[in-house]
């Protein structure tokens, strides 16, 4: 995006004649020393002092927290081992918890990119009004976690909400929703099955809802990005419509669909607002996610070696599966630009 | 001109946000009613109101006595005003700030406890389960007071339990709290119609247990009721399990990490676990312990084991007569046996006022006092000489029980261990609830137990 | 951004990730038949019901919102309000600290996006603009931050507070999340598209080093403060793990606290008063949006677009 510039200085050309003229005695050029050289460490130091110590050393912290003797309510930093790595390779809870967040990470991104492009394809093709239509889908991004936690937890309470419209329309068998303790069979992995808990259902939908907008204005930016020219040309070659969806703009799109996978997904592995407000870790942890398990052991059963470990393990999930989309992303970005 | 108006603005939010927390005046506290989560007391008219806001620590005057709980349900919170009006007619010099946080779907009682104790700022005194919540945490942070000293002074030492003052008291010897009430765990609620409708009599051991499901089964009605919603009902019922597949010695073995958790003792409490949950309503996730007790109520299903707030469930809410619409025992083989359930109040080091928490801790020990407070709640005094009668007949039979029988502290409750145990035996039954596996949840067991208590 | 006059969009072949949100690209040429007004109209109802769909939990909150509170269940639930208990939105103050719980989020709000406008200025000038050993990686550990979750800090942030004293207080909230990754990754972006000509320009004119940040290149990045301010405001209105872990006492609670909080007092009993706190607490959000639409398209673009 190009910046209006408003001149703020004479004009070059005036400048340099003046220069050229100018005797000793006239400004020359500021060279920077002293104080002025060490500008851009001043500049920098607060954000990256702090970034560096309250983050990066706070996680050094953290880890050494993981493999010390913090067990219970008094503190101590006496070394012990890596016991509660492995402690947790075999903990249901944990298992459970990284099953769903996973599970949850899929469905709601997928969810969150179908819905958004179905979205951006019909505001596309609709011009009129599409301030209002982007605008209403776009407005829950700007809401609380916490509200839609609340607001949806009522919605899909299996004695409220939904259920009761479904039972008016006379639906039998109504979903029981979060509190369902059904796992889509899957199969069975140690101590737990690895499948799909009907449970998170309820939460990828309110999860859903809300950042769908998210994926549908990255995708309405790219769809207004592909030149009337491009499909003139195939329709001229004889693509239908959906042969132009298909074969054409879709593959257009890959960079905004990495784009969307990267920001909502790593959003998504850390959630904890939601789930905590909406649905707890619920019945069996079926929907438990690392986030809110290292809450409650951290901070209600004071177990700080646990919670440090399951952050830990939280922190290497993110960055194992965002950092390589991310480092292909800006390869990619940087090889167009350059 | 804009910047400067956005710099100015920017200085007074700052300035705002430091001194945030000594805001004097807030109107909006002065509407609030007396049933939310503070109730002040402003017939005190030495001190000025203005100046004080009673949640705010900071502005506490120092003759307050803050009362730090999570009693915010009907019948609780009535006691505890009913105790703050007793100790107000007594001691009209101390202003009382009442500081009940309700635990529920939001913020956890014990984590703001935690917070403020972290940050050196305790109430005045707090709620604490009696047993390893208050000893492995505060006690061993060295953030109590020992009351030996008021125990001595109002003959405390013959009135409570040996046993219950065990659970307050640590190898040395100092005693760090006073019990104001009991509940006890180890109940099986029956509907009394289901039993008699089938000429049946509650089980008391767990082979008549499967014999009466059985026979109730057949009949229609769902024999026992289950409600895991929120997964502590399932620790209380593997408690109470627990204890009569090991008896009490054992089970306090256990927990001082005496004894070894893969016993076969213990593997035998999950398999008896694991039949009784053949016998649970279908949709035990979806309940939660009321939903769970009214199907005993109704007579949809004929036991449900629950500590006796259940009772105070039944009798209050659903108005239903002991004996008559609902009746109780003992869990199968914990006859004799009484799991304790004990709410205290303690003395933090560095109260803000000594003097005013001693004396409320009098008024919770005295015996008018917990005449007063047991009832409302629907528990039982933790005094062995309170009046028998002012409790209900439920009450009545509990008091009688808890004078007799073998005492021992619950799990599932914060008091038998401390909460990283608690917490990790509750992923043990979830678990168990799954998988079925006993080998692997008394392994488990046996860790955790390395863990955190040895 | 070059435009072809006759179709009217970008003559280029390729998607262009840059192109910024019109408002209303005009419409595009196409043969008016039947198949394509069904089209069109098709896709209009679709919308129109997509829209149905994405409104209806918040009218839904409204409307219940709107009921007598023991009722919130037992009838069938209306989708649009027919009692109106406006008594409820009364209630909300009565029954919690709700209007403390308003005036905290905003300084705290207020504050931490003042704090971070000048924290990502000053380090997004430095990584775009000025020449030092280590830039890359610097900016490189920078950005890497923004993956953190929260919850490997917490902990000793939360120590460190309470050794400061500043448990339970707005400072705790305020002050940590000063320095911002996600800004500072904004502020260059938009530091970089100013031309580098402008600083030579400044200097030969004698301008010092700090001058050229605070009189050349900081007012041209106003668009990207604001865009800065607009997502953390947005980000920071909503948070609710810090505050669960770092205040305890109900009249430092920040609204998403609040919210929980009375949620947790109300229950099952009057969900019409929660919901009231829950649209109060949409207002200040929807006016806000309203007013930056345009801001937070924009932040999406750059954020999403570029990282």
């Amino acid at each position: 995006m190009s910046v209006e510039v408003t001149p703020q200085l004479p004009v070059e050309g005036h400048k340099e004649s003046a220069l050229e003229r100018a005797p000793v005695g006239r400004k020359r050029r500021h060279t920077p020393k002293g104080v002025e050289r060490a500008m851009p460490l001043l500049l920098l130091l607060p954000s990256v002092i702090a970034i560096g110590v309250f983050v990066y050393g706070f996680i050094a912290w953290t880890g050494w927290v993981s493999v010390s003797n913090w067990t219970t309510f008094v503190q101590d930093m006496s070394y012990r081992g890596f016991t509660e790595y492995t402690r947790l390779l075999s903990d249901f809870r944990f298992l459970s918890g990284l099953r769903n967040v996973i599970v949850f990470t899929i469905l709601f991104v997928g969810m969150c990119a179908l819905v958004g492009l179905l979205l951006a394809i019909l505001l596309d093709r609709q011009p009129w009004g599409q301030p209002i239509w982007r605008n209403l889908f776009l407005f829950p991004l700007a809401i609380s976690f916490v509200v839609t936690g609340v607001v949806w937890q009522w919605l899909l309470n299996p004695s409220a909400g939904v259920n009761i419209l479904l039972d008016q329309l006379g639906v039998e068998n109504l979903p029981m929703w979060y509190v369902s303790t059904e796992i889509i069979p899957g199969w069975q992995w140690g101590q737990i099955e690895v499948a799909i808990p009907v449970a998170l259902v309820a939460v990828v939908l309110a999860a859903g809802w809300q950042m769908s907008g998210f994926a549908m204005a990255i995708y309405l930016a790219g769809l207004q990005g592909v030149s009337e020219d491009l499909r003139e040309a195939a329709r001229v070659d004889g693509a239908t419509e959906l042969d132009i969806y298909r074969r054409v703009i879709l593959p257009l799109l890959r960079p905004m669909t990495i784009t969307i996978v990267i920001v909502l997904g790593h959003i998504s592995l850390k959630t904890f607002d939601l789930i905590f407000v909406m649905t707890g870790s619920g019945t069996g942890y079926v929907t438990d996610v690392p986030a809110v398990y290292m809450y409650e052991a951290t901070f209600r059963a004071n177990q700080f070696a646990r919670g440090a470990a399951i952050s830990v393990v939280l922190l290497i999930l993110v960055v194992a599966l965002m950092a390589p989309a991310v480092w292909a992303r800006n390869k990619t970005e940087e090889g167009a630009r350059e | 001109m804009r910047k400067s108006l956005l710099a100015l603005f920017g200085v007074l939010v700052l300035l705002m946000a430091a001194c945030a927390e000594d805001e004097a005046d807030d109107p909006i506290a002065d509407l609030e009613d007396d049933d939310t989560d503070e109730a002040v007391d402003d017939d005190d008219d030495e001190v000025d109101d203005d100046a004080v806001d009673p949640e705010d620590p900071d502005t506490i005057p120092d003759d307050a006595v803050e009362i730090f709980s999570w009693w915010t349900g009907a019948g609780e919170e009535a006691g505890l005003l009913a105790l703050i009006d007793i100790f107000e007619e007594r001691h009209p010099e101390y202003e009382v700030v009442n500081s009940a946080v309700a635990g529920g779907a939001g913020t956890d009682a014990q984590a703001v406890l935690t917070s403020r104790m972290q940050a050196g700022d305790p109430p005045g005194t707090f709620q604490i389960h009696a047993g390893r919540a208050l000893l492995d945490q505060w006690v061993a942070a060295d953030a109590m007071e020992p009351l030996n000293f008021l125990y001595d002074e109002e003959g405390w030492w013959d009135v409570f339990p040996e046993t219950l003052l065990d659970l307050t008291t640590d190898e040395e010897g100092n005693i760090y709290s006073v019990p104001v009430n009991v509940h006890r765990s180890n109940v099986m609620f029956t509907n009394v119609a289901a039993f008699e409708d089938n000429g049946l009599e509650p089980p008391e051991t767990f082979d008549d247990f499967v014999e009466v499901a059985d026979e109730l089964e057949a009949a229609g009605v769902t024999p026992l009721a289950l409600g895991d919603n929120e997964s502590w009902t399932l620790l209380h019922t593997w408690e109470t399990v627990l204890l009569g597949a090991v008896g009490p010695e054992m089970y306090n073995d256990l927990f001082a990490g005496d004894a070894d958790w893969e016993s076969p003792e213990v593997v035998e409490s999950f398999e008896t676990l694991d039949t009784m949950l053949g016998y649970i309503n279908e949709d035990h996730a979806a309940r939660n312990w009321q939903d769970a007790a009214q199907l005993v109520a109704e007579g949809d299903a004929a036991m449900n084991i629950m500590g006796d707030w259940a009772a105070g469930y039944f009798a209050t809410d659903l108005e239903l007569e002991p004996n008559v619409d609902f009746g109780w025992v003992a869990t199968p083989n914990t006859g004799g046996h009484f799991i304790t359930v004990v709410d205290t109040f303690g003395l933090p080091e560095g109260a803000p006022n000594r003097e005013g928490t001693i004396d409320w801790l009098r008024v919770l020990g005295s015996d008018e006092g917990q005449e007063v407070f047991n009832p409302l709640k629907g528990s039982i005094a933790a005094r062995t000489d309170v009046d028998v009668e002012v409790f209900n007949e439920y009450g009545q039979s509990t008091y009688e029980d808890f004078q007799d029988d073998v005492l021992v502290p619950s799990l599932a409750h914060n008091s038998a261990a401390p909460p990283n145990f608690t917490e990790e035996s509750m992923t043990v039954v979830v678990e168990f609830m799954s998988r079925r596996d006993a080998d692997a949840a008394v392994t488990a067991l046996e860790q955790a137990a390395n863990d955190y208590l040895r | 951004m070059a435009v072809d006059a006759l179709t009217s969009r970008p003559a280029s072949s390729d998607v262009t990730p840059d192109a910024g949100l019109p408002d209303s690209p005009p419409p595009r040429e196409r043969r008016r038949g039947p198949r394509q007004l069904l089209s069109h109209y098709g896709s209009l109802a679709l919308l129109l019901f997509a829209a149905a769909v994405m409104l209806a939990p918040l009218l839904w909150a409204v409307s219940t919102s709107l009921r007598v509170p023991a009722e919130s269940f037992t009838l069938p639930p209306q989708w649009l309000p027919t009692d109106f208990v406006w008594e409820n939105y009364l209630a909300v103050f009565e029954v919690s600290q709700f209007a403390r719980y308003l005036t905290n989020n905003i300084i705290v709000t207020v504050a931490i996006v003042l704090g971070q406008m000048a924290t990502a200025s000053l380090a997004g000038y430095a990584f775009a603009k000025l020449e030092f050993p280590g830039r890359k990686l610097l900016f490189g550990l920078v950005l890497a931050t923004i993956m953190v979750p929260i919850q490997v800090t917490i902990v000793p942030v939360f120590i460190l507070i309470t050794q400061i004293g500043w448990a339970d207080t707005l400072l705790s909230l305020i002050v940590p999340a000063w320095p911002t990754a996600f800004g500072t990754f904004l502020m260059r972006q938009y530091f970089k598209t100013v031309p580098d000509e402008l600083a030579e320009a400044a200097s030969i004119d004698g301008a010092g080093q700090w001058q050229i940040f605070y009189r050349v290149y900081l007012p041209l990045a106003k668009p990207g403060l604001a865009v800065v301010a607009i997502l953390a405001f947005n980000y920071h209105w909503n948070e609710f793990f810090r505050p669960l872990v770092f205040l305890s006492s109900p009249e430092n609670f920040t609204l998403p606290l609040g919210l929980v909080n009375l949620q947790g007092y109300m229950g099952t009993g009057s969900i019409s008063i929660v919901l009231a706190g829950i649209v109060i607490s949409l207002i200040p959000v929807l006016v806000i949006f309203i007013i930056a639409q345009r801001f937070v398209i924009e932040g999406l673009m750059r954020g999403g677009l570029k990282g």
